[in-house]
């Protein structure tokens, strides 16, 4: 499945090959398509699906970047091309994670796209929500407010973590409302993560992992470093600063989109299976449902208010990388946000 | 004022081609060559495409001259390197740089760069370079550049400006005019948001942060 620019390689059997500069998916049922290989920016594969070392070679020289997901979401591994040449901006990147001060700083600021984020959906759930889901969903929508106003006067990173961390439980709070609301017969309890286990957490969880990847894909691109976060510490293995910037990006873009799946019932309790131990997971139909519509979403031009054009959702994890590049390289005294429109 | 050898700092040494990024834009000179930004797009695709029989290195006799292609340019001097897309000695032996340019007009930014090759080829072989020739591949056509007193000033001190940029820590501020509309770098230097930094700062302040109504 080709969408916009990532290749989707999904399925047991499922291969991926180079043929005279296209990539040629065949499936297990024989079907193929062939695919452009410059018109690619990422290829993901899922679960068992094959890619040949040609095919590999040839992407990493274009720069597109191969990631393999776990079902849940995680990222199994990426394959890039060298580094980029941006030695200054690394060495930006680094002195700012380095100093306290400016780590605050700029959680404070990916945590308040996030809560403003939150602020402006529930804005619009108290209208689709009956009584009394609804009088919650205000007053949560009023601590988050609150809590948005509190980040205002603290540098203090352990506080604006404490900030977020509340925040996001009330948040979720609302969500449950709001999905109980859609009568969509899909379980969701209180947000869990490994594994997820319910549906919508199998969706959210996948999202956010297909997310990341996007995200980190962007960061690289513009030369920064993703393994140094500012709000997210160092850990092995872990893309902190993908993660940072997916803060803001998990409301506007990943819950929002798992919403509209489930409200038009385009996934539904057959899409979902669950193992022994009690987790959820997206089967390969709730994936190929999940892909097609993500397609669709992410084309789909949103503003944004600070570049004051529209612009199509896909572009919009590059858009924040190159923001945060020229807060970093001193041209922008902060780093703004993406925020949805109201 | 022409710096010397001794006061430059061998990592200081200047591309060419910087000279002419510097002369479009100083930020785009600044992001390519500080910044090792470039990204590819239509003018730069095509811009290689055309460059790919003045790429094939060799010479021969074309027209009773000497031709050289490709040939690898630099000036401890000036601290420059580069590569001239051709070389052609008459036959007197005099020695003149021809570049090929996409388009038909390019303005001072071909003259400086054609300028700083002509300095190089004369610290390279020792004979002055009066002349050098621009070739224009829309409308295709050879014009002749004098290098003069006036240009070879002109190419200095640009060389020295670049030199200050590439050294600076700092970015420098974007044109954000009609050049930027032309621009490769576009996307990566967003000149827009970054010639107001003010709007940034209300951006926070009204969308970011509001909360009420
Ligand atoms: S976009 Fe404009 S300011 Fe930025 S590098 Fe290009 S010409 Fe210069």
């Amino acid at each position: 499945m080709r969408i916009l620019n990532s290749l989707y390689g999904q399925g047991h059997g499922t291969k991926v090959a180079l043929q005279k500069g296209s990539l040629l998916v065949t499936r297990r049922d024989a079907t193929r398509v062939r695919v452009p290989i410059e018109s690619l920016e990422a290829v993901v594969l899922l679960g068992s699906s094959l890619l040949t070392t040609d095919a590999i070679a040839a992407c990493v020289e274009r720069g597109i970047r191969v990631t393999s997901l776990r079902r849940g979401g995680r990222v199994q591994f990426v394959v890039g091309g060298p580094a980029h040449g941006n030695v200054h901006l690394r060495q930006a990147q680094f002195g700012a994670a380095s100093n306290p001060l400016e780590c605050a700083q700029l959680a404070r600021w990916f945590v308040a796209g996030k809560l403003q984020n939150y602020r402006r959906l529930l804005g619009r759930w108290r209208y689709d929500i009956d009584e009394p889901g609804r009088t919650m969903v205000i007053m949560e929508q009023e601590v988050i407010e609150n809590r948005l106003q509190g980040l205002t006067a603290t540098d203090d990173g352990d506080r604006i973590r404490g900030i977020e961390g509340d925040a996001t439980r009330r948040y979720f709070k609302a969500l449950t409302a709001r999905l109980d609301a859609e009568r969509s017969g899909l379980r969701f309890g209180i947000r869990t993560r490994r594994p997820p286990r319910d549906p919508v957490n199998a969706l959210l969880s996948f999202m956010y992992g297909l997310l990341t990847t996007e995200i980190s894909g962007a960061l690289e691109a513009v030369g920064l470093d993703l393994q140094i976060g500012f709000l997210h510490g160092a850990r092995p293995g872990r893309p902190a600063l993908a993660l940072d910037v997916l803060e803001e990006f998990r409301p506007a873009i990943a819950d929002r989109f798992a919403l509209r799946l489930i409200g038009r019932h385009q996934l539904r309790a057959e899409h979902f299976v669950n193992t022994a131990g009690g987790a959820c997971y997206l089967t390969e139909e709730g994936r190929s449902v999940v892909f097609r519509n993500y397609d669709i979403f992410k084309g789909e031009e949103v503003l944004h208010r600070l570049l004051g054009r529209a612009v199509p959702r896909w572009t919009l994890p590059s858009v924040q990388a190159t923001l945060l590049a020229r807060f970093l390289r001193g041209d922008l005294p902060a780093y703004p946000p993406y925020v949805i429109e109201t | 004022m022409c710096l010397k050898a001794s006061r430059i700092n061998p990592e200081l040494v200047i591309q060419i081609a910087a000279l002419e990024h510097y002369a479009y834009c100083p930020r785009q000179c600044a992001l390519i060559h500080v910044d090792g930004v470039w990204s590819d797009n239509v003018h730069t695709v095509v811009g290689t495409r055309g460059h790919v029989r003045a790429d094939t290195s060799g010479q021969r006799m074309e027209r009773g001259k000497l031709v050289v292609r490709a040939l690898p340019l630099w000036s401890e001097q000036l601290g420059l390197t580069g590569r001239a897309d051709a070389v052609e000695f008459d036959a007197h032996g005099t020695p003149s740089l021809v570049e090929y340019k996409m388009g038909s007009r390019h303005g001072d930014a071909a003259h400086l760069q054609l300028c700083a090759q002509s300095l190089c080829l004369e610290e390279m072989l020792g004979t002055p370079v009066p002349t050098g020739y621009l070739w224009f591949s829309a409308p295709r056509r050879r014009v002749a550049v004098a290098m003069d007193l006036a240009l070879r000033e002109r190419t200095e001190s640009c060389i020295e400006q670049v030199r200050s940029v590439l050294v600076a820590a700092r970015l420098p501020a974007p044109v954000d005019d009609a050049r930027c509309r032309e621009c490769q770098l576009l996307g990566h230097c967003l000149p827009h948001v970054c010639a107001r930094p003010d709007e940034t700062v209300d951006y926070l302040r009204r969308e970011v942060f509001r909360c009420g109504s």
